[in-house]
């Protein structure tokens, strides 16, 4: 049977010249980095830095750069930095299109801390112009953190990320962006939007699971804390009186990334991550993001054939319908059968996926390797159950 | 590595001209080598913009204690902004010849003490 992999919002699959770049690492001898004076250790350590380099670049990002495990852990690192000292009487704006990767981190701050989260956007209306009218109104004096994801994981939308920095920017808020869906489709440079920090993944851009980063401005990093401790953060430890008592130390910390990365980083990982946007780079984000609209538009026209269809206002790579009398699992399952393989659900969005169908929808989303056949072979697959 | 630039560190590791506390210090900060635990303390006497003394002490390797005696060296009797400017570069200059990134962190170990130091210094001014 044939498999035809349409789930490229959840995540790609792993170029092959990422692959053998992580295998030739691996391969030709590793090391632990920033630990050890031998030549492994000095190679694992040169990748990991020329990584963080090439993956900030990516992105434009002339600042800070965290590796984290994904995209979800440095949204919480961030979060959890970005929401210290918010209480009663504070405002955290959200939209409707915010994963559950940022919704439940602020959602759980916001018990603690007794801060108000305010969402803007709707479901009906995806515009840049019907977001941006909707941030005016909200954001305001009590703002003190702005959180979106730069595009929405279940319809594709490319959120006014530079308009709606400038919105909060003009209170005095911080702005988070959430890149995981952007950065494998689009040009994205966070110099130019002005944010604070944007969290991404390398498995999400045909790199390996197991890698994100968090980009972080300069001035904004300092003071923040760390999530975990551990080896490789620290300048120094030191015994300072009793060899008795435990806590009779002084430490000193590290300051910039590698406060943020207690314990062996990921360097294979990172070495795939820089593989990955070499890979991106290499066929063009522009080209991508032409190619992949059109492919998506191609869907809609050939899913527009169908009555019982109904196709939610998805953009870009991303194309989110109903089936009239079909619960989405079963048209996923189905199609599964067809080998062909799509999400189906809330997508880790419950508010924004229930507002479209209670039971949420199907999502198709494609990649650099997706073709018109294999649009086509969703298509007739389809059939059987429409 | 050289024979001849072997021997070049190990007298200047061994050179104590600049070894030793300075009782009367404007400026003493201590700073780690986190990859492998060397620590100095750098003691600098600043009279206006100008660093008129300047010494180390603590445990360290050759590279380390070679560069903290040629940087230190080179850098007493300048100004306080020459000291903040001087980078990577120059440590390389000082030390004559490339040492490898892994070795780099023990080279700069001394004079990111004394910049540290003096930058919190000159904001508590």
């Amino acid at each position: 049977m044939r498999s035809v992999y349409l789930d490229n919002a959840a995540t790609t699959q792993i170029a092959p010249e990422v692959l053998d770049d992580m295998v030739r690492f691996e391969r030709d001898g590793r090391g632990n980095p920033h630990r050890g004076l031998h030549a492994f250790a000095g190679r694992a350590t040169i990748v990991l830095e020329a990584a963080r380099t090439r993956v900030s670049s990516f992105i434009g990002g002339s600042d800070e750069l965290i590796f984290t495990k994904s995209t979800t852990e440095g949204l919480n690192l961030a979060i959890m930095n970005l929401t210290r000292g918010l209480g009663a009487g504070d405002e955290v704006v959200l939209t409707i299109f915010d994963h559950h990767a940022t919704l439940l981190p602020l959602y759980e701050a916001s018990k603690r801390q007794g801060f108000v989260l305010r969402t803007i956007g709707s479901a009906q209306r995806p515009t840049p112009a019907a977001i941006v009218d909707d941030a005016r109104a909200i954001i305001g004096p009590r703002t003190k953190l702005v959180v979106f994801p730069h595009v929405s994981n279940v319809l594709g939308t490319v959120l006014p990320a530079k308009e709606l920095v400038e919105i909060a920017k003009s209170v005095g808020a911080k702005v988070l962006i959430d890149g995981a869906q952007a950065v494998g489709h689009m040009n994205v440079d966070v110099g130019e939007i002005g944010c604070d920090a944007y969290a991404f993944s390398a498995h999400k851009m045909y790199g390996p699971m197991g890698i994100g980063a968090l980009y972080v401005k300069r001035d904004v990093l300092k003071g923040w804390s760390p999530m975990m401790y551990g080896g490789g953060m620290i300048e120094e430890v030191e015994r300072v009186k009793s060899k008795e008592e435990s806590n009779d130390i002084k430490v000193r910390y590290l300051t910039g990334p590698r406060l943020f990365e207690a314990g062996t980083p990921n360097v294979t990982g990172a070495f795939g991550f820089m593989a990955a946007c070499h890979y991106v780079d290499g066929i063009g984000r522009t080209k991508i993001q032409k190619e992949e609209s059109e492919l998506a538009r191609y869907l809609i026209d050939r899913l527009s054939e169908s009555p019982s269809i109904t196709i939610h206002p998805s953009r870009g790579s991303i194309v989110s319908f109903s089936v009239r009398n079909m619960h989405p699992h079963d048209v996923a399952q189905g199609l599964s059968d067809h080998g062909v393989m799509v999400r189906a659900g809330n997508h880790c969005a419950a508010p924004l996926a229930q507002s479209l169908d209670p039971a949420g929808t199907v999502r198709v989303s494609v990649g650099v390797t997706t073709t018109r056949a294999d649009i086509d072979y969703l298509i007739d697959a389809l059939k059987e159950y429409v | 590595m050289s024979d001849l630039y072997r021997d070049h560190l190990m007298a200047a590791s061994r050179d104590t001209s600049h070894r030793g506390v300075i009782e009367d210090a404007t400026v003493i900060e201590r700073k780690a080598n986190p990859s492998c635990g060397d620590a100095f303390t750098v003691y600098a006497m600043i009279d206006g913009d100008e660093l008129k003394k300047v010494s180390f002490d603590g445990t360290g390797c050759v590279i380390s204690t070679a560069s903290a005696t040629m940087v230190l060296d080179a850098l007493e009797g300048r100004l306080i902004e020459e000291i903040l400017a001087f980078g990577h570069d120059d440590v390389m200059k000082c030390l004559g010849a490339e040492i490898g990134p892994m070795r780099e962190g023990c080279a700069l170990l001394a004079l990111e003490a004394l910049q540290r130091g003096i930058t919190v210094w000159k904001q508590d001014l």
